[in-house]
């Protein structure tokens, strides 16, 4: 019997293009254009949690959001 | 950053009958006249109380008592005063006790980053001298060196990073402490240790950096395969602020022999498309040397090398360090005077192409077309009939015409 296995890797926020960013649940063109925006302005995301900072990022979607991206990534 | 949404914060903290302050690296910067890039403040408030505060907010170390406050767009993190039971793991602390102010200065690495600000009174409060460290350009640990370091390895390394930014001594003592310990200093995870190398070169004062990592004996702790030549320090003084990540690592290890390279980039746990661009850029250096007699075709292939960028970066760095500019000189006029779409043009024709023509897919496609391109980037052929009358003329075998 042969298995499949999917292996989800995490985003990393830090590096992340529009149109990766675009692939994550609830995200579409223009909140990924904001998430990058935020990045830029900010000088890259410190930690994961600061997505709550962009605008149009609800608590419910951060919520599926976390785990799916990381900023130091392995 | 400005500090309004900040004090807003403490502010609102205050209202609600609990102590806030600036705390940390942003009151050292204030009293530098810098403005902060983030500003982090330390209360008495409880997590539980600062999330009840705060609409928008997330736990990042409810263990440790921090909170993430987003305040007007921006994120700030909320610490709770605390002081650490036992480390025991050289890095985290056991537990954390709830306490005041004071206590949770104590319990801080280094007096420049011990100060706190009130921002409401605008007097700034310092239990450590942090002022007088600042004045005398001193990184000096809080209390005990040895005992700061036993907690926290990693330490001796941000000691470094600090003096070397900010263009201060590591104070006696403290130096003494890292010198006795540097051997400890593998008990750190090798993530935490990249993380730190990367910023020593990368924020500004790379040589310095590295010279002081050299002298305490982290260096060779740390990256005994590295030679610490004059050539190499010459070339990290060149090493611009803010470079990427993986270039500033290439620029330190570029003279080390490309097995150890690997070696030192994998056990740091760099990412695979970093070690990958790190060795490229390491193998790659010495086709600089060849950049005159390279055919035009040949030169136009490495310029596509992906962030060819880092690799003209490297020649500029190596050929100041080494005082000749010629080659790097020549590889960047050749550089500039090609546009991408010259550098790399739209193929002429393709495998299709070629199996419309009778041939037969196989090694001698790839053939075919690597020797169109290369007719096409020396300016030989710029058009399709051209190229397709080129493949008839020397590789015949066409059936229609």
């Amino acid at each position: 019997m042969r298995m499949l296995v999917a292996v989800l890797l995490a985003l990393n926020l830090n590096t992340a293009t529009v149109r990766q960013l675009e692939s994550l649940p609830g995200i579409g063109p223009s909140l990924a254009q904001k998430i990058v925006q935020f990045r830029e302005k900010k000088g890259g995301f410190k930690r994961v949690e600061e997505l709550l900072a962009v605008p149009g990022i609800s608590e419910k979607r951060w919520k599926t959001l976390r785990e799916l991206v990381c900023v130091k990534c392995e | 950053m400005k500090p309004d949404s900040a004090v807003e914060i403490v502010t609102k903290l205050r209202d609600r009958g609990h102590e806030a302050y600036f705390v940390g690296g942003c009151v050292r910067d204030m009293v530098l006249g810098i403005e902060p890039a983030d500003y982090d403040i330390a209360t008495s408030a409880h997590p539980e109380q600062v999330v009840r505060i705060f609409p928008r907010t997330a736990l990042i170390g409810a263990q440790f008592g921090v909170v993430l406050v987003i305040h007007r767009g921006h994120p700030f993190e909320v610490a709770t005063f605390r002081s650490d039971d036992a480390y025991v793991d050289g890095r985290r602390p056991t537990g954390v006790t709830f306490t005041d102010a004071r206590q949770d200065v104590l319990r801080r690495d280094f007096t420049i980053n011990g100060l706190l600000y009130d921002p409401v009174a605008d007097t700034i409060i310092d239990y450590i001298s942090g002022r007088d460290d600042i004045s005398a350009k001193l990184v000096r640990a809080i209390g005990d060196p040895h005992q700061r370091f036993k907690e926290d390895k990693l330490r001796m390394l941000r000691a470094i990073r600090f003096g070397a930014r900010l263009g201060y001594t590591v104070e006696p003592e403290t130096w003494k402490a890292i010198l006795e310990m540097a051997p400890d200093i593998h008990q750190v995870s090798n993530e935490r240790i990249r993380e730190e190398l990367v910023r020593i070169l990368t924020e500004g004062q790379a040589v310095r950096g590295m010279q002081m990592v050299h002298d305490s004996g982290l260096r060779q702790e740390l990256l005994p395969e590295l030679e610490w030549t004059g050539h190499l320090k010459t070339c990290l003084n060149l090493l611009r602020k803010g470079a990427p990540e993986d270039f500033a690592i290439a620029v330190l290890l570029h003279e080390t022999p490309i097995d150890r390279i690997i070696e030192i980039v994998e056990r740091l746990k760099f990412s695979r498309a970093e070690i990958n661009h790190v060795v490229v850029l390491a193998e790659n250096l010495p086709q600089f040397a060849d950049i005159h007699t390279m055919s035009t075709s040949t030169l136009k292939r490495f310029f596509r090398m992906p962030r060819f960028e880092d690799h003209l970066e490297l020649a500029r760095i190596h050929s100041t360090a080494n005082n000749d500019l010629r080659d790097f000189d020549f590889a960047r006029l050749k550089y500039l005077s090609w546009s991408q779409s010259e550098i790399a043009p739209p193929a002429l024709i393709s495998g299709e192409d070629l199996i419309g023509m009778g041939f037969v897919p196989g090694p001698v496609f790839r053939e075919i077309l690597t020797r169109i391109e290369d007719e096409q980037l020396e300016g030989r052929l710029s058009k399709r009939d051209q190229a397709l009358s080129f493949v008839r003329e020397h590789y015949g075998k066409s059936k229609s015409s």
